[in-house]
């Protein structure tokens, strides 16, 4: 018998399993080829081995630990079994090679999705925040002309005949006022009065109205305003103003 | 018995599992509890050997016996009971190995890394073992962890047969049926398996 031949039978003639007359041509191979008797006892090696690293015993505690198991089985609902079945089959599944691109690709469209539907769902107060805030001056009739184009903007018919100098007021530029500094207090206004605060938090609220309008709807429609609209930190060139807060409301434009 | 135990907790429960028993009785002349005292050294052995970590062989241990617990009804008594459990055992350990092998594969975790912090199982062993001294001790642990770590580098299937072959001493056939493979397949994997330990020990002996 050739080398060839008997080396990939090697394994099987150490186990026996060979039929008798295939194991007695190795057997006479083997007392003539040193190469193959030299494999042959590799072989032997290993197996010897191997055998040395006999049984471990299971610790004395797997029993407690099955018993456990079956118990916790048996006590949950269908429901916990249900859901953990599922959760078996799903991680199964996703450890699959090829699922476990298609899970992460997955991931990844839906995670784009969400967030250019949140983003769009959101309608923003648009306002840079790193925008130069001009320092105004308020001239002394300010106030009376912010009362006058809110009018004229909520529809009252009376202010809307009265004259308007300034087109196209942004509000925006109007509330550039410390906390608790009276916004709108002027006695010469001769339509409404009022002391308004804002706290830190954005929230403003009017505090004291020091002379009523003769239309209580102007009040009325003027807290609404401002207690709804948003607020924020007010910016100058680019620094943030932390004690003064800005009124975050879409521009009014007043028409003549 | 366990049935018994867990009447305690659920009456319906258990007496369907003691059904269970009762009907694969016919095919399985054991309790689930006997069934567990005759083969948990064996699962135990096996899976450790497989997956070369105590820890991970404790939790495929319990999967193992968890999985006997619920199919014993289903149990149809086409192989001996012995092989069925080591059919139960191979699975979920190579099931493991796998999720082991993926997560390397991934850069995530090589069980090479995990095994080298948990070494525990070798200190386990050579407390068991037969060395008459604290040195021999050493040795033999020293040899074992060299060969445990030469069975973990060979392929899966292969270390598998080895393992079934070498340490547990299955028979060809008892391995194919375990295995579900042809007796081919079992005489190749094995013999290859054995021809890289070979070569593994000859190089690192030189």
């Amino acid at each position: 018998m050739l080398c060839e031949k008997a080396l990939p039978l090697l394994s099987e003639y150490f186990d026996d399993v060979l039929d008798p007359q295939t194991a007695i041509q190795i057997s006479q191979h083997l007392g003539q080829c040193i190469r193959c008797r030299r494999e042959f006892d590799g072989l032997s090696s290993v197996h010897k081995r191997l055998q040395a690293l006999h049984r471990v015993a299971a610790p004395a505690y797997l029993n407690s630990l099955v018993r456990h198991k079956i118990e916790k089985r048996t006590r949950d609902s269908w429901r916990v079994r249900l859901r953990e079945d599922i959760e078996r089959r799903w991680s199964k599944i996703r450890t699959l090679e090829g699922m476990w691109y298609v899970t992460r690709a997955l991931g990844t469209v839906m995670a784009s999705l969400f967030f250019v539907l949140i983003t769009s769902a959101i309608t923003p107060y648009y306002m840079n925040v790193n925008a130069p805030v001009r320092d105004l001056n308020f001239p002394p009739d300010y106030s009376h002309q912010v009362a006058v184009n809110l009018m004229k903007k909520l529809g009252i018919p009376t202010l809307a005949q009265r004259q308007i100098a300034w087109r196209d007021a942004a509000i925006s530029d109007l509330y550039f006022s410390q906390f608790g500094e009276a916004i709108s207090s002027t006695p010469k206004d001769d339509d409404f009065s009022v002391v308004t605060r804002i706290d830190r938090s954005g929230s403003a609220q009017i505090q004291n109205v020091l002379q009523y309008p003769a239309d209580e709807n102007l009040l009325n429609n003027f807290n609404a305003m401002i207690t709804t609209a948003r607020w924020r930190p007010a910016s100058r060139n680019g620094q943030v103003i932390s004690s003064h807060l800005v009124c975050m409301v879409s521009k009014i434009s007043v028409d003549n | 018995m366990y049935p018994d135990e867990l009447a305690l907790h659920d009456d319906k429960s258990a007496v369907s599992q003691r059904g269970a028993l009762e009907r694969a009785g016919s095919r399985v002349d054991l309790t689930f509890e006997e069934l567990f005292e005759r083969y948990s050294s064996m699962v135990f052995s096996l899976v450790y050997q497989i997956l070369g970590d105590r820890e991970e062989a404790l939790d495929v241990s319990q999967d193992v016996f968890f999985t006997i617990y619920r199919k014993i009804g289903s149990f149809r008594g086409e192989s001996s009971i012995k092989t069925w459990i080591y059919r139960i055992a191979v699975h979920r350990a190579a099931n493991r190995c796998r999720w082991w092998s993926r997560l390397r594969r991934r850069g995530t975790v090589s069980l090479e890394e995990h095994l080298s912090r948990n070494s525990e199982g070798d200190i386990y062993r050579s407390l068991r073992s037969d060395a008459q001294s604290p040195e021999d001790a050493l040795l033999i642990q020293e040899e074992h962890r060299e060969v445990e770590r030469m069975l973990l580098q060979l392929p899966l299937q292969q270390r598998v047969a080895v393992i079934m072959k070498d340490i547990e001493g299955l028979s060809y056939e008892e391995i194919a049926e375990a295995m579900q493979i042809s007796l081919g397949t079992v005489k190749s994997r094995i013999a290859r398996g054995r021809e890289v330990l070979k070569r593994n020990f000859r190089e690192a002996m030189s």
